[in-house]
């Protein structure tokens, strides 16, 4: 074999392939089980997102708002407000906090010379959809913290994060300044009264607020044991109960049968509550197939190509065919992402609890 | 393999764009994934979404694997019988009076296994200047292409041809074959060392005689091979089986060793379940190597039939005595043939239903104008758009739908033969019209005035909320306040689109909204409320003062100067004066 030169393929541009670095922010859903999960989920928890885990995202998305508010349209706004979050971002990896999405961008650009810079690249791939103000933007329009018709601050928003001050002044490469800067606005956010915010969230959702003291702010998710508090949602927990573990069976088992193993995929022995519409158009119809003789991997490939189909794309989008008697992965897509994050797994209940419950 | 030989290509083509705008792109490939192509290829160039629609995208895919396409951008399938197997990217960036190029050619198909799962190679460069490969050039003059929204831009725009340096090239089998191109091993330049690097052979190298097929690829460089000369073959390793490769058996195993080199086997690694998709090849001649690596893998088809697939590769010639550093794929394990096993790759092609050569879209209202194939017509195929059946006289709006593709099925069950799919060609000056309906409202004409301003508005997860439910013109009372306001924002943007207009399809674009605002904001229209008229007259002015303060006075603006011009008389002269548009 030839011996390795002196020179390398980066000098002739060329690179080998591998996943990009930052984040996957769009996971495939081949039988649309998350689609189905997020309804329920807003029928029950419906003033948080999946995102929603504690009361100061909202209050730093409340701020990175309040410093671009000085621009005149919502596209500047918005523009301004993803460039605060990034900053934000670097500074969190900076003092080490490392819990927030975007992580891994966060750890390239501190890394790169000259770094922290004031302007750069977003941090996710999808930042406007999955940044702070992608994920909270609902729920603080809807406490009534956000204008309904534009991208900014209410009074009542205004108000909230007074102690925040104006936007830090920051100069490219110099982390003391930085420090300085994101510190005192920490500070304001940590005198702002929390618990004012989860009063109002609380107040939103009595019902719910209700239930989960109840089953003393458990972090299990324990939908059944809670549906007696929940009035006319109801049906909609106990669904949701058994729905979850259900579904995460139901995509084990596709999984493995991607992988060319075998599966057993039981039928879900609750009927959905009436209005349940994504149940209806995504899933009703193949899981009443499941647990007959049909083979399950035919049920399955079934389920997909509906699903796909009824979001517009075609054969060659899908993961997965039923041939041969086989469930088979097909080559142009046989990778495919993971399902959705763990939180959402639970229709929002570790969201509820870990933003609701009292400190 | 160092990390410095790994990236990612979403991440390389981003970085070389990084800095401006990329205003046309055009991408080739074999499999395409709309799913793949729509949430991550297209908003790495559209800024997240923003700017779709808004420039020329177009994409040529293998007839047999389009499966539908969205809004936004443009697909093209020839209508030929060669495979369509080339894998390009090629994106046009601008920043101010700053261009360039960005040329990304490899074995990736767009797809999520082409951009992030598979072992694949690519080959990533910037360029000064707007410049296209010839070989890619040749493409465009075809008639099935040369409609296309990029072809036209193209043609419109100042692109220069990309020469390569003397290191290396970018070669095309559109015209000739690859292997007639790269003339390196002939019976005057003999080889005395190989390494190819392929995931697919073909058993039809032996199917006239042993090896006797011209096609025959291994045949072709058997024939320059020096005496006592090695090929180092690499073949994608089947997972969980350690000493089994995919290829046809009978040709590797048998018929191979007879040629007059030694060949050596190496079974590569499916790494983290990672199959090896690459493809290279490296001759050693004299003293200097030779390197080709692109789409075609080790085939007559690829490589030596004149009509063969349509494939693209790049010849490098790195200038060094020893072969490049990670030129070759990591975790590769020699084995010998005796302990080979050959496992036939899974055979994915499928018979379609091709009964359409063409659709094409005239506008809102009127139906198809559809190109049947030998004698098909609607008696025995069901054409669908969406989940709609289309008939001859069938009208089509396709500001109703999501999808750009029509599905052709045979009308009685044919076992066997899956549906084919057409993508509905769009005039080039329609590519942008999303915008545009006919009967619309002042108040919806507004709206579309920045609407991407209002898709901008964060919330993306919830987007149910309309632009009209958003616009305070719909709510009952007249909201005089917050409209002056909404005004504001829309005039920005308006502002900011007439200084950042790159083409005269962006100026076009913008005039074709202006007039519609304009005309539909008459404040002489009867029957208007006092108020009403008085709103018309302030978003008038509000327009015209906007276009007086654009700041640029080149050829490009002249449309919008003349727009200024015409409808000065129009505006009051008290509210010629009157600062509408500034906060």
């Amino acid at each position: 074999m030839a011996q390795a030169g002196r020179s390398s393929i980066t000098s002739l541009s060329l690179f080998w392939s591998v996943p990009p670095e930052q984040e996957r922010t769009r996971p495939s859903d081949p039988l649309g089980l998350d689609a189905i999960r997020e309804e329920l989920s807003g029928k029950l928890v419906p003033l948080l997102t999946g995102r929603t885990r504690r009361v100061e995202d909202f209050l730093w998305t409340l701020a990175v708002l309040r410093w671009s508010s000085h621009e005149t349209s919502d596209v500047r706004r918005l523009a301004c407000a993803l460039q605060w979050e990034r900053r934000l971002k670097l500074w969190w990896f900076h003092i080490g906090d490392e819990h927030f999405a975007g992580i891994r961008g966060a750890r390239i650009q501190c890394a790169e010379p000259g770094a922290p810079r004031c302007t750069g690249r977003a941090l996710l791939r999808d930042q406007r959809a999955q940044g702070l103000i992608g994920s909270h933007l609902r729920p603080l329009r809807d406490l009534g913290l956000v204008r309904d018709d534009r991208l900014e601050l209410t009074a009542d928003g205004i108000d909230v994060v007074q102690g925040v001050g104006d936007a830090p002044k920051l100069e490219d490469g110099d982390w003391t300044v930085w420090n300085a800067g994101f510190s005192r606005a920490s500070g304001g956010i940590g005198k702002v009264p929390v618990g004012n915010v989860r009063e109002r969230i609380c107040r939103e959702m009595p019902r719910l607020d209700a239930a989960l003291r109840a089953v003393r702010w458990r972090i299990q998710p324990a939908w059944a044991l809670v549906a007696g508090k929940l009035g006319e949602d109801a049906a909609y927990a106990r669904f949701a109960h058994r729905f979850l573990s259900w579904s995460s069976e139901v995509k084990r088992s596709f999984d493995r049968m991607l992988e060319g193993r075998s599966a057993r995929c039981p039928s879900i022995r609750l009927k959905p509550p009436a209005g349940l519409s994504s149940w209806e158009e995504l899933a009703q119809p193949f899981a009443a197939r499941l647990g007959r003789r049909e083979p399950v991997g035919q049920v399955l490939a079934a389920w997909h190509r509906h699903v796909y189909t009824r979001r517009g794309y075609g054969d060659g989008d899908l993961l997965a065919v039923w041939e041969d008697g086989r469930l088979i992965a097909r080559p142009p897509s046989m990778f495919y992402l993971s399902d959705s994050e763990p939180q959402e797994r639970d229709c929002r209940w570790s969201n509820a609890v870990a933003v609701m419950r009292p400190r | 393999m160092p990390d410095s030989l790994q990236a990612s290509l979403e991440e390389r083509l981003r970085e070389e764009s990084e800095g401006g705008r990329v205003v046309a792109a055009f991408f080739s490939t074999y499999t395409f994934s709309r799913e793949f192509f729509e949430n991550v290829s297209l908003p790495l160039i559209t800024e997240d979404g923003e700017r779709l629609g808004r420039f020329p995208v177009t994409v040529v895919v293998d007839r047999d694997q389009f499966s539908g396409q969205g809004r936004g951008y443009g697909v093209v399938c020839p209508p030929v019988a060669r495979t369509w197997h080339a894998k390009l990217v090629l994106l046009y960036c601008r920043e101010g009076q700053n261009k360039w190029t960005v040329l990304g050619v490899g074995s990736g198909n767009l797809t999520r296994a082409g951009w992030e799962r598979n072992q694949e190679l690519f080959r990533v460069s910037r360029h000064a200047g707007w410049r296209i490969p010839r070989c890619v050039d040749e493409w465009l003059d075809e008639p099935w292409l040369k409609q296309s929204a990029f072809a036209v831009w193209r043609r419109r725009s100042d692109v220069g041809a990309l020469n390569y340096t003397e290191n290396a090239r970018l070669l095309g089998s559109w015209v000739e074959p690859i292997w007639s191109q790269v003339g390196w091993v002939a019976a005057s330049r003999r080889w005395s060392e190989a390494h190819i690097v392929t995931p697919y052979c073909e058993q039809r190298e032996t199917e006239d005689g042993p090896l006797r097929s011209p096609r025959g690829f291994f045949q072709r460089i058997a024939y320059s091979a020096r005496d006592n000369a090695v090929l180092h073959l690499y073949l994608a390793g089947v997972p969980g089986r350690d000493k089994a490769v995919y290829g046809p058996g009978d040709f590797l195993g048998k018929q191979l060793p007879k040629l007059r080199f030694r060949t050596h086997y190496h079974r590569v690694d499916p790494t983290d379940g990672r199959p090896l998709h690459a493809k290279l090849f490296a001759f050693r001649i004299g003293n200097a190597w030779r390197l080709l690596t692109g789409s075609p893998n080790a085939s007559g088809s690829a490589l030596t039939d004149e009509a063969g697939n349509v494939e693209l590769a790049v010849e490098l010639r790195p200038g060094t005595r020893s072969l490049p550093n990670g030129f070759l794929p990591s975790r590769v394990r020699a084995i010998r043939l005796e302990e080979l096993t050959f496992v036939e790759p899974p055979n994915h092609t499928v018979k379609r239903w091709h009964a359409l050569q063409s659709a094409r879209y005239l506008g809102p209202g009127e139906p198809l104008v559809v190109s049947w194939c030998n004698g098909h017509s609607f008696d025995d195929t069901c054409l669908r758009l969406g989940t709609t059946e289309l008939l001859a006289d069938s009208n089509v709006d396709l500001d109703e739908v999501e999808v750009r593709h029509l599905e052709t099925r045979p009308r009685r069950r044919r076992p066997g033969i899956d549906a084919a799919y057409v993508p509905i060609e769009l005039p080039p000056e329609r590519f942008d019209a999303a915008l545009e309906a006919p009967g619309m409202t002042a108040a919806q004409w507004l709206a579309a005035l920045g609407a991407a301003a209002d898709n901008a508005q964060g919330d993306p997860g919830h987007t149910a909320t309309t632009r009209a439910g958003r616009n305070p013109q719909t709510t009952a009372t007249f909201q005089w306040r917050d409209r002056v306001r909404d005004l504001l924002g829309r005039l920005q943007w308006l502002r900011d689109e007439l200084r950042e207009a790159e083409s005269a399809q962006d100026i076009d674009r913008v005039t074709r909204l202006l007039e519609g605002v304009w005309h539909s904001h008459d404040p002489s229209t009867v029957d208007l409320s006092a108020m009403e008229r008085a709103w018309r007259r302030w978003v008038r002015a509000g327009l015209w003062q906007a276009l007086g303060s654009v700041g640029r006075n080149d050829r490009l603006i002249t449309p919008i100067a003349a727009l200024h011009e015409r409808w000065r008389p129009k505006v009051p002269q008290k509210m010629r004066r009157y600062p509408i548009g500034q906060t």
